[in-house]
């Protein structure tokens, strides 16, 4: 197995000023986060360095990267994060490629925030779930209000920061049921000013399978978001669940053998020091509950890869389930998420639960880049491959 | 008459991004590692690594 990159989701802040509809984060099985302190410390993030300093001598890791997460992380102060910033650089650049990202709701970002975005070149993540109407049936505050607005005010304070090439800012939204991939697309990238989106689908498992139709929609409004995506976007615009199937694809039909085993590793630290898999695999109840309770004071990062549950998550994510046997798919999409394969009983060795709606993708995808291959082959154009 | 011309759009757009994402994809796996190599792509086909003269 070789580590591309280990991603560190730092839960900086565990309240939010948002309490959107959908949100995984704030559920009765969670309700331990009211029991922690609601900032990280910076003994913690001290202690978050030397646990990093030590992993990447223990497993070669070529890149870290630190994400600022909640909660809300921009609630904390800017210099506190400022200071951790300069040490992760001073203690680890040395050994690795150390990069910085938030993810943000963009309801607010103080200057200090805007000033240290610029200044460590951060990737930024905001929540737009589409429209006004959209975003703020979902993403309200605490007294019910929409936050579209205050979203909207934010961007125009980042844009300028990101046309200038200091960060690269990336819409993500949830696909809920009304989703509508093309007017989606329009509204971030034609208003907004998105160049990058990263659509997401709703966090489910197979313990309760989705409507056949729900599915098909669903994968209809993809395959219609790639079409407009190829003609109008695809120079200028990344949509990384496209990018992803295309470079899947290609790099299947250009290799006979199965690619070296390369993953990128996360987890996430809790603002108590408490050492987590990340947030994604929450929805995977039993399982998620029943991880090894690990500290960044008391563990290493051995401790945390070596554990079953990671063990198990690392072979799910570099292997296609049995169940996508047969699937011509099974090496290019290897069962779409790995939280969406779940049941308690199978883990993740179901197919996804938007599997349908992935089938129809990746053909519909497939059947695109045919269509250019046989445009380029009529041009007999070569292309010239460095490998290093 | 307009979809014919939408599906030549759409296979100019796909060449291109096919062309684009080649250059983009890590291919020290598909040749092992060494060497420079060509890909001609449509259908594409990997061909060998060719070895400069002073290298052999």
């Amino acid at each position: 197995m070789h580590i591309e990159a280990l991603y560190v989701i730092t839960k900086l802040v565990e309240r939010c000023n948002l309490n959107c509809t959908y949100c995984y984060y704030y559920t009765p099985d969670n309700a331990s986060v009211f029991d922690r302190a609601p900032v990280m410390g910076m003994d913690t993030l001290d202690q978050l360095l030397e646990y990093i300093g030590t992993a990447v001598k223990d497993v070669p890791i070529p890149q870290v990267v630190f994400g600022f997460h909640g909660g809300e992380p921009t609630l904390a102060k800017a210099g506190r994060v400022q200071e951790f910033c300069s040490k992760a650089r001073a203690k680890l650049e040395s050994s690795v490629d150390v990069k910085f990202v938030v993810q943000t709701n963009g309801v607010h970002l103080s200057e200090d925030w805007l000033r240290l975005i610029k200044q460590e070149r951060m990737g930024v993540g905001i929540s737009v779930d589409g429209t006004k109407d959209e975003h703020d049936r979902f993403r309200v505050d605490h007294r019910g209000r929409g936050s579209y607005d205050r979203v909207c005010a934010t961007l125009k304070k980042l844009r300028p920061i990101a046309e200038d090439g200091h960060i690269k800012l990336t819409a993500l939204a949830v696909m809920s049921q009304e989703f509508r991939g093309v007017e989606f697309y329009k509204h971030v990238v034609d208003d907004l000013g998105f160049l990058a989106l990263k659509p997401l689908f709703p966090d489910r498992t197979c313990e309760v399978q989705l409507p056949r139709d729900e599915l098909e929609r669903l994968g209809s409004e993809l395959c219609e978001l790639f079409d407009y995506w190829l003609l109008h976007g695809s120079r200028t615009v990344e949509v990384v669940l496209f990018t992803s199937i295309v470079r899947a694809l290609l790099t299947e039909k250009l290799s006979d053998k199965e690619g070296a085993e390369r993953i990128t590793l996360g987890f996430a630290l809790l603002s108590d020091g408490s050492i987590r898999i990340q947030d994604d695999y929450m929805v995977a109840r039993d399982w998620f509950w029943s991880q090894r309770d690990l500290n960044v004071g008391t563990s290493r990062f051995l401790d945390y890869i070596e554990q079953p549950h990671h063990i198990e998550l690392a072979q799910s994510t570099l292997r296609a389930p049995e169940a996508c046997r047969g699937c011509r798919f099974a090496n290019s999409c290897r069962g779409g998420e790995v939280a969406h394969r779940y049941t308690t009983t199978e883990t993740f060795k179901n197919k996804s639960v938007y599997c349908d709606a992935l089938l129809m993708l990746h053909s519909h995808i497939e059947r695109r880049l045919d269509l250019g291959e046989r445009q380029i082959a009529q041009s007999d154009k070569r292309v010239e491959i460095e490998v290093a | 008459m307009s979809t014919e011309k939408n599906l030549n759009n759409l296979a100019t757009a796909a060449a291109e991004l096919v062309l684009r994402e080649l250059n983009e994809i890590e291919t020290r796996d598909i040749f092992g590692g060494s060497g420079q190599g060509w890909v001609k792509v449509g259908p594409i086909t990997p061909v060998p690594p060719v070895i400069p003269e002073q290298m052999k």
